[in-house]
């Protein structure tokens, strides 16, 4: 019972944090409720016995890639008249309505979903590390080549080449 | 029974863990005296007993407490005073992970003397250590100050570029012995020998995971050498300059906080953690058993929280002659050290010392 009302306040509580990094205006804001969002997650794993998963969770992303993002966003350091004003318009409108339906479905299914159980003691990192590295070690490899495509995508598309027609002309400000 | 244990150590370490800022502050500035021939600060006293000067930490906490705490008016005001709170939260929270005694038989109870023991071991304390940055960062960014958000700036560039090389420095002491666990790792160190003479430390074992490990904690917690964030040369003093009073000592006691939890890990990981050379935990019980009985084990808590506590010492007294020994690092040369030198030489730290694991376990 105990453990229903926690995960429960746990998980509102999460929501609102990823609710709050999509509709606050500032940057910094959104950047610090989104490490709020990823602290709670961790809590709800250590909460269900995953300490490993949780401790992941914060040094990842809370820990270092949150702090990249605060990096970029405190190096832009965008004034916050100079941010896009946000409109309502009947298209979010339309989209919020035709999200409901599905948003239904998913939380019958979620309500009925149990949360497993995970005795901590007995789960050890030889474990993950088995089935991370033995079972699972093609599609783990695969997903390293999908980030590593990606990133170099990204810097493909963010570098400006000497005589690319997506160069600037001289003197623009823009892309600067 | 447990929990009542399990206070009590938390308390004892929160109380330590506060007590180490003030009193640091006193031995940085008498051992900068020393080391620059002055006299350093030995007036302030108590009743007229001076004491080398020890009342000092007291008049500057009493001084600091009574300041005026100014609120600058264009700061972002929800993150400038939220801010300095996270650097102490972070550093006594990583101080918890530590293990100050070995698992004992107290009053009938068994009980390990550590605060926070998970599955995930010490990398706990990493969680703890990797969000402490966002003190500096946000302390930075919300004081609308261009050398506050440099500073800031800087101190989230360096904590990214040395978090890597500190994290791979452990592997090898990981693969060493086998566990994450550091009551293990304590207990595996006391309990056999390197060459039959040798205390089996991981300084030892694994020496240059031992100074990549060094030098990576003091760019962590921002020391001198590493102390870009301030800069006061450059940056006034960076992330602090429009701090002022109680909320400026704030991010001393992190640091200080930080820099003891950093110097516990370290203790645990290389220097055999709150054990004594030669003597193993069961060789002290059987010393003291005799002469205090059931208080024995109380007895030997007690001394494995002192070894600890003089091991860290040490550790800090380290930092701080390191402080006013090297000069600070310009900012191009402390990136090139992190990327350049210490990273690939972690990489190949660990990888000699799997190759040198893997060929012993096969042969």
């Amino acid at each position: 019972m105990i453990m229903t009302v926690t995960l429960t306040i746990l998980c509102l509580l999460l929501i609102l944090c990823f609710v709050t990094t999509s509709i606050i205006p500032t940057p910094v804001g959104a950047c610090a409720s989104l490490i709020g969002g990823f602290l709670l997650l961790s809590f709800i794993y250590g909460f269900l016995g995953a300490h490993f998963a949780a401790v992941i969770q914060i040094i990842v992303y809370a820990g270092a890639i949150m702090v990249v993002f605060v990096f970029v966003v405190m190096l832009l350091n965008v004034p916050t008249q100079d941010l896009p004003k946000v409109k309502i318009s009947l298209a979010d409108i339309l989209s919020i309505l035709l999200s409901i339906p599905v948003l239904i479905l998913v939380s019958i299914k979620i309500l009925n979903w149990q949360a497993p159980m995970i005795d901590s003691q007995n789960v050890e990192m030889k474990d993950i590390a088995r089935k991370m590295f033995i079972d699972y070690l093609w599609p783990f490899e695969l997903i390293s080549f999908l980030l590593l495509t990606a990133l170099v995508a990204a810097i493909t598309v963010a570098h400006k080449n000497k005589g690319s027609r997506y160069m600037l002309k001289e003197g623009s400000d823009h892309g600067r | 029974m447990t929990i009542i244990f399990s206070i009590i150590v938390f308390a004892m370490v929160l109380i330590v863990g506060f007590h180490v800022a003030p009193l640091m502050t006193w031995v940085e500035r008498r051992q900068c005296a020393f080391i620059q021939r002055r006299v350093g600060p030995n007036r302030v006293g108590i009743f007229g007993f001076t004491l080398f000067g020890l009342g000092q930490p007291i008049a500057d906490a009493v001084k600091l407490l009574f300041k005026e705490d100014g609120n600058p008016s264009y700061v972002q005001p929800f993150f400038y005073f939220i801010a300095p709170l996270i650097p102490p939260v972070t550093g006594l929270a990583a101080l918890m992970v530590i293990p100050f005694g070995a698992q004992d038989t107290f009053f009938g109870t068994v009980f390990s003397p550590q605060v926070l023991s998970v599955g995930a071991g010490f990398l706990l304390f990493f969680a703890m250590s990797s969000m402490s940055v966002y003190g500096v960062t946000l302390a930075g960014w919300s004081s609308n100050n261009k050398y506050s958000l440099l500073g800031g700036l800087r101190a989230s560039a360096q904590m990214i570029s040395y978090e890597l090389g500190m994290g791979l420095s452990l592997i090898p002491i990981v693969l060493i012995y086998q566990t994450l666990d550091l009551q293990q790792i304590v207990y595996a160190q006391s309990h056999s020998y390197l060459f039959g003479f040798l205390p089996d430390w991981g300084i030892f074992r694994a020496p240059v995971s031992f100074f990549i490990f060094l030098i990576t904690i003091f760019a962590e917690t921002n020391r001198l050498p590493f102390d870009l964030a301030e800069g006061e040369a450059e940056l006034i003093a960076g992330f602090l300059v429009e701090y002022g009073g109680m909320r400026w000592s704030l991010f001393f006691l992190g640091e200080y906080a930080m820099m003891f939890a950093f110097s516990g890990l370290i203790s645990c990981l290389f220097l055999g953690g709150y054990s004594l050379p030669y003597l193993t935990h069961e060789s002290l019980i059987h010393i003291v058993q005799p002469i205090l009985g059931s208080f024995g084990s109380i007895a030997v808590f007690l001394i494995e929280f002192a070894t600890l506590i003089v091991k860290m010492s040490i550790i800090m007294l380290i930092f701080v002659q390191v402080r006013f020994t090297v000069p600070r690092f310009r900012y191009d040369q402390l990136m090139k050290l992190g990327w350049v030198t210490i990273l690939p030489l972690a990489l190949i730290n660990l990888f000699v010392t799997a190759l040198v694991l893997g060929y012993s376990s096969f042969k």
